[in-house]
């Protein structure tokens, strides 16, 4: 189990590599002169070029490259163009904000998505399978910024139960991860139906009712254990779909997370804090992962032992 | 020879039929035997013939698919089970009949632990604690023969080889005493020295537990070596049944003749092995008279159109062909 | 005892009736009534993107300040904008760009892929390993951070969001038909026609992709839905389609600003995008089920 945690842990760092080179590179070909923008619209050509120097960004290529990979290491993102301050106070600022929304969303949707699969895949072909599996089809088809707009018409207009924007309080929390989550429920729904299903025509299945257990332990204690083994790998790839609907469900509720500094940084095409952002999301999307990877090897005894 | 020992399981014009898109097949069509207290009787016939499903419907393990018993008994022990509530044959299942399986490989669970897959069958079915089950567990898994029983309660199925596994299946079967174990294929999949341990260890785990054993099979060879009576079918139908050294010493079915013919005989020499021409029919198109009629070297007119009933060959062995309607093959 | 059911009852398919694996899946497709319903809506919505905007009742930039958000009445079904523009005019003419960008996008990424699929699939060694690195450095970012980060780069714009679509679509595929390549490359048909003297190329298009493709095709319709609400979204955030363009995701980021007072503004576009993204997922379950041998019954 150790030995198998180490082999990921190391398996990561290549992509970790080709990311950073990736994003650096990346965001070197967003058109406009960095320098211009930091100056001003006023500035002189002098101005200019005594920024591009402050900046860096006179040097070459692999220069820029092997300081940007230093100051990584150090935890050094740079200064954001916009605001001028460091690009990692920024992104601090919020990451709080957009993990608690992630992880809210996260959490939810798989206790949902689960429960709606598992109750769809025992009763296959059944009318709960053709229910659960028509809000599911659903689920993965609404636009999440459009759910978003129902539920503040509904819950925060109308009713008034709920405010419609800002972050901080665990009623905030509510709207923006209930759009979050839905297609994510959806999806799990979905793929736990399927194993589900597939669990069920197993022969240790057929030992189980043959000992007499009841249909709850054949599906709990059974089916719904061996299912999970690859229902997990799905959960976690979703996770990269949530820290890209964080994006939209932040502009919706003006949420303050990083999506939404993505979006301001974009605009303004401050390419320190794009870089350090896409490359947060990334990272986070390839730790999720080996976590997964790890969870996958603790429910199945064979990883686990070897 | 008169029998005096009480019938433990009755089945009586059995028909099971599975209602797919495509129509209705009837994979068992009228179906009658016996199992006597303490007795093994096999059930023989090639795949298609109608032998699982019939211990499907025994244990009532047809939920799910779209299979169903149209007609007939089930009688344990003159209680009919075939038309019980699903809550009732759930209780029934290993507790009174209980069943092992073809592939030791797949059928335990992958993620639960030796102990807790049998321990889960006797919390079960008995008011007992955790611990005392754990106990009986271990008590019956030993009595299986397997090395390191204590380590084995610990570990996983991916641990433990196919004969292995196979025991622990037995144990699982026969932990809560059942008075009828079923055992469907339950050494085709497994080396033939591990085959021979495996038929020993049923035998005497009858003999200890005193459950009587319902055997399926298409291996005539096996048969020889554990069963007290046989039943051969074909499409869904018994064609031939008797006690064991009758039916060997006279097949009367030229499907039984067929099947024992096609067993290769030590010592002999190594002439061509006689094989039945042909293959089962499709269920949805049998045959208009006896089933076995399209394949059968010495069938005549009367085969092609009319079905034959059983014909008595003698103390209860029965054979369902016309050329035993003058008697003798 | 259940497989053995189902392996005789196909055999007896065999020998009832000659049919074709094609026919075979529009035979089965045919009884997912869902997918059916999903496809007609599909051919509806195509049938739109063409004569839509000839057929509606307004023109997309007719301003009429007379009526400005007003809600849905007999002359105007889906009310109208901030400019007394007939939304359901413009939500009829958005059609043809919500397809042209989920089709168009998902094209270019289908090709890509089945081409780098079947590449390093059949010839292994240093192309697959550089072209799996490729996809797993694309996988390892979220789409829409991917798209967003291309959007960034080439500016906003309907085209460059096509270009972003395709870009993480690509792997999909590439996984994909890398998998069938890998499966089929060592089947018996395969090697024969190798030992025959079949070029790489013959083999890879003429045997191993047929193979593939419908696997493809399902990939397809459900990465088309997908796509589509991709776009909007870009589109909504404003990285996208520009105004006064009648895209959806454009209509409802406009119509949030009226939210309170003029809740069809941005009603009327969400549902567009939902039963045009719901046809094509259930269009793809049905084509999933259809092709999937495992179910029979």
């Amino acid at each position: 189990m150790l030995r198998y945690t180490l082999k990921r842990i190391v398996g990561v760092i290549p992509t970790l590599i080709i990311v950073v080179t990736f994003v650096f590179f990346f965001v070197r070909m967003i058109p406009g002169d960095p320098a211009r923008l930091v100056a001003g619209e006023q500035a002189t050509l002098e101005d200019v070029e005594s920024v591009r120097q402050q900046l860096g960004l006179n040097q070459p290529i692999p220069v820029q490259y092997v300081k940007y990979v230093t100051g990584l290491v150090k935890g050094d993102l740079g200064m954001s163009l916009r605001t001028k301050r460091p690009v990692l106070t920024e992104v601090s600022a919020r990451y709080g904000n957009t993990m608690a929304l992630t992880v809210a969303s996260l959490v939810w949707s798989t206790i949902v998505g689960v429960l709606l699969g598992v109750w769809s895949g025992k009763n296959r072909g059944k009318w709960q399978d053709f229910t659960g599996m028509t809000l599911a089809v659903s689920g993965i088809s609404l636009p999440n910024f459009w759910i978003g707009f129902l539920l503040i018409m509904l819950f925060a207009v109308k009713l008034r139960w709920l405010p419609t924007t800002g972050a901080g309080s665990f009623k905030n929390l509510i709207l923006p991860a209930i759009t979050l989550g839905t297609s994510i429920a959806a999806i799990i729904a979905r793929f736990t139906r399927s194993s589900i299903v597939e669990v069920l025509k197993e022969d240790y299945i057929r030992t189980a009712r043959a000992k007499g257990l009841k249909e709850k332990t054949v599906t709990w204690g059974h089916a719904f254990r061996n299912s999970m083994i690859s229902v997990v790998t799905v959960v976690g790839l979703q996770f990269g779909f949530l820290l890209g609907g964080s994006v939209v469900t932040e502009a919706v509720f003006a949420y303050p997370g990083l999506g939404q500094l993505l979006i301001e940084s974009v605009n303004y095409r401050d390419y320190p804090a794009i870089q350090s952002l896409i490359l947060i999301f990334s990272l986070q999307f390839i730790i999720i992962n080996l976590i997964v990877d790890i969870l996958y090897a603790i429910l199945n005894p064979e990883i686990k032992l070897s | 020879m008169e029998d005096n020992r009480k019938n433990i399981l009755e089945v009586k014009n059995l028909h099971t039929y599975f209602y797919t898109d495509s129509g209705v097949v009837k994979s068992v069509d009228g179906v009658d035997f016996v199992l006597k207290e303490g007795a093994t009787l096999g059930i023989v016939g090639e795949s298609g013939s109608g032998k699982s499903v019939t211990s499907l419907s025994i244990m009532g393990l047809l939920t799910g698919t779209t299979g169903k018993i149209a007609e007939g008994e089930i009688l344990l022990e003159g209680r009919d089970i075939a038309h019980i509530s699903e809550e009732e044959k759930r209780k029934m299942r290993g507790s009174q009949i209980s069943m092992i399986f073809q592939e030791p490989m797949t059928s335990l669970n992958p993620v639960m632990k030796i102990g807790k897959q049998l321990t889960e069958c006797i919390l079960q079915h008995q008011n007992i604690s955790k611990e005392e089950a754990y106990q009986k567990a271990e008590d019956m898994l030993r009595k299986t023969g397997v090395p390191r029983v204590e380590h084995m309660m610990k570990e996983y199925p991916f641990q433990l080889s196919g004969g292995q596994r196979q025991r622990v299946m037995i144990a699982m079967a026969l932990v809560c005493r059942p008075k009828i174990l079923i055992a469907d294929e339950p050494t085709t999949a497994l080396d033939v020295t591990i085959q021979a341990q495996i038929l020993d260890l049923m035998n005497d785990l009858k003999e200890e537990i005193g459950t009587s054993i319902l055997f399926i099979t298409h291996d005539l060879g096996v048969v020889a070596e554990v069963c007290d009576e046989v039943v051969v079918m074909y499409c869904g139908r018994v064609v031939e049944k008797g006690d064991v050294y009758s039916l060997f010493a006279k097949p009367s079915h030229p499907y039984t003749i067929g099947l024992l013919n096609s067993i290769p005989k030590l010592g002999e020499a190594a002439e061509e092995l006689e094989v039945i021409p042909g293959n089962v029919p499709n269920p949805k198109y049998m045959p208009k008279g006896c089933k076995f009629a399209p394949r059968c070297s010495r069938a005549f007119d009367k085969c092609m159109e009319e079905e034959p009933g059983f014909f008595s060959i003698g103390d209860g062995h029965m054979s369902r062909c016309w050329l035993c309607e003058k008697g003798g093959v | 005892m259940i497989g053995k059911k189902k392996a005789a009852s196909a055999e007896l398919n065999e020998k009832t009736d000659i049919k074709t694996p094609i026919s075979e899946m529009i035979r089965k497709f045919k009884k997912q009534k869902n997918a059916v319903v999903a496809l007609v809506f599909i051919l509806f919505l195509v049938f739109l993107a063409f004569f839509g905007e000839a057929m509606a009742p307004f023109k997309i930039n007719e301003y009429d300040y007379s009526s400005i958000l007003q809600g849905p009445s007999s002359a105007h079904w889906f009310g109208t904008d901030e400019f007394g523009r007939d939304l359901f005019s413009r939500i009829i003419s958005g059609t043809k760009i919500s397809l042209a960008v989920g089709l168009s996008a998902v094209s270019v990424g289908a090709i890509c892929g089945t081409i780098l699929g079947l590449l390093g699939g059949y010839y292994r060694g240093i192309i697959d390993s550089i072209i799996m690195r490729i996809c797993d450095t694309l996988f390892a970012f979220p789409g829409i951070i991917l798209a967003i980060a291309i959007v960034a780069i080439l500016g906003s714009g309907i085209g460059n969001v096509v270009i972003a679509v395709s870009v993480f679509s690509t792997p999909t595929f590439a996984r994909l038909v890398r998998g069938r390549t890998l499966a089929l490359k060592n089947s018996v048909f395969v090697q024969a026609a190798k030992n025959l003297g079949a070029s790489d190329a013959r083999i890879l298009f003429r045997h191993i992709l047929p193979g593939a493709v419908p696997e493809i095709i399902v990939q397809f319709t459900m990465s088309v839905g997908s796509s589509i609400l991709t776009a909007s979204s870009l589109s909504f955030l404003g990285m996208g389609a520009q105004p006064p363009t009648p895209e959806w995701g454009l209509l409802l980021a406009n119509g949030r600003n009226y939210m309170m007072t003029s809740l069809h503004c941005t009603l009327f576009p969400g549902l567009a995008i939902f039963l045009t993204v719901l046809s094509f997922n259930i269009l793809g379950d049905g084509l999933r089920d259809a092709l999937d041998p495992k179910l029979t019954d």
